[in-house]
């Protein structure tokens, strides 16, 4: 079965460590029930079926590469890095690490009132295989593509009807209605430009949050 | 200015890495005394990269028009993938056009290259004092170009910040 632990560095005795806390990182970690789980250093390299949650705004002498380096996605030991600003997390791509780019208070939010997503995730660890996707809103890529495509047919783009991928309209009503409910209809190109406001206002929730 | 979040959006990654990992979480949150303190003690070898900072905010500078356009989308999004290129590239030319009108990336970009090379004078001037052997080495010297850093850094945060933390639709 696997676990669940985390690292928060945050060190408050060197000044030039000092490293704002993470909001919501502790309460996270209380939905998977690893509040108590707390790492103070790497784990042993022997130890397998654990996904570690890693803060990533590291001070000086955070060693990221240390943690890159025990992840094994064959031992199902996995290292997700989380931050405060998780457009900042660089990692590359290596099996068994990942980055969990959404603000953890929204992340929180969003598993405390769907508890369905939580047991996805820990099913797909338990697979060898974690679902980032469980941490975020579902895909809403056609929605955007009809966004994009609306945006040209209103400023004179042709588009052949029949252009157009026969799903992109359905499944871009369907995505929309996803986020805010009823009241589109997607049913030919054209509506795209008659209600290319209500589209573009359903992608707003998408956004990062702040300003930019 | 509506931005939408993605992974693909390189640019917006290096915005936040320099505005937030460099600036507020390197060199911002730190006083002259501390710097000082660092010099005299067991030094502080990140400082030797922050030149090379300043040269990846230079080049953040250059992407600007680019790199937070939605025009990336049309080759991101598997939806049009499917679109005959010629009726992709009419799409992607206009949602380009589309947000240079909304977002104006020349400023932008001008106003992330005159803060760094700002900042990146400051920072020389002060890897001159900070380089000097110990007996020669002044901490009121060192205070006052840690100072002129940190009075650089602050407008280069800003127009950081000032930067879309994703892709912008028009």
């Amino acid at each position: 079965m696997v676990k669940y632990c985390w690292f928060d560095h945050r060190v408050h005795d060197k000044p030039n460590c000092l490293v704002p806390e993470l909001e919501a990182f502790s309460s996270l970690m209380t939905l998977f029930g690893a509040a108590d789980r707390k790492l103070t250093s790497l784990p042993s390299a022997c130890d397998s079926n654990y996904t570690c949650f890693i803060h990533a705004d590291g001070p000086n002498g955070f060693r990221q590469k240390d943690w890159v380096g025990i992840a094994d996605a064959t031992k199902r030991r996995f290292v997700i890095f989380v931050s405060s600003h998780p457009e900042t997390i660089n990692v590359s791509t290596i099996p068994g690490v990942y980055a969990l780019r959404k603000p953890l208070p929204r992340v929180v939010k969003l598993m405390s009132s769907e508890p369905a997503r939580l047991e996805q995730f820990k099913r797909s660890c338990e697979s060898g295989n974690p679902d980032m996707s469980c941490f975020g809103h579902p895909d809403h890529e056609h929605l955007i593509a009809a966004y994009l495509v609306g945006v040209a047919l209103s400023r004179g783009t042709t588009i052949d009807d029949t252009a157009l991928p026969v799903e992109l309209l359905p499944n871009a009503q369907a995505e929309y209605h996803s986020l805010i409910g009823a009241g589109i209809s997607l049913s030919k190109p054209d509506d795209l430009k008659t209600q290319l406001n209500l589209i573009r206002q359903a992608l707003v929730p998408l956004r990062q949050g702040g300003t930019c | 200015m509506l931005v939408l979040e993605s992974e693909s959006c390189l640019a917006a990654i290096r915005r936040g890495q320099l505005k937030h990992s460099w600036l507020e979480n390197q060199v911002l949150n730190k006083t002259p005394d501390i710097v000082v303190m660092l010099r005299r003690g067991n030094g502080w070898p990140v400082l030797q990269r922050f030149t090379a900072d300043t040269e990846q905010a230079l080049a953040l500078a250059d992407e600007i028009e680019f790199g937070f356009s939605p025009a990336r989308l049309v080759s991101d999004c598997a939806p049009l993938a499917a679109l005959p290129e010629e009726l992709r590239h009419a799409i992607r030319e206009v949602v380009h056009t589309a947000y240079l009108e909304c977002f104006d990336t020349e400023n932008a970009a001008q106003r992330i290259r005159e803060t760094t090379v700002t900042m990146k004078s400051a920072l020389l001037k002060l890897l001159d004092e900070w380089d000097k052997p110990d007996d020669a080495l002044s901490d009121a010297g060192l205070q006052s170009r840690w100072r002129a850093v940190l009075d650089a850094a602050e407008p280069l945060r800003d127009a950081l910040d000032a930067l879309p933390k994703g892709i912008v639709l028009p």
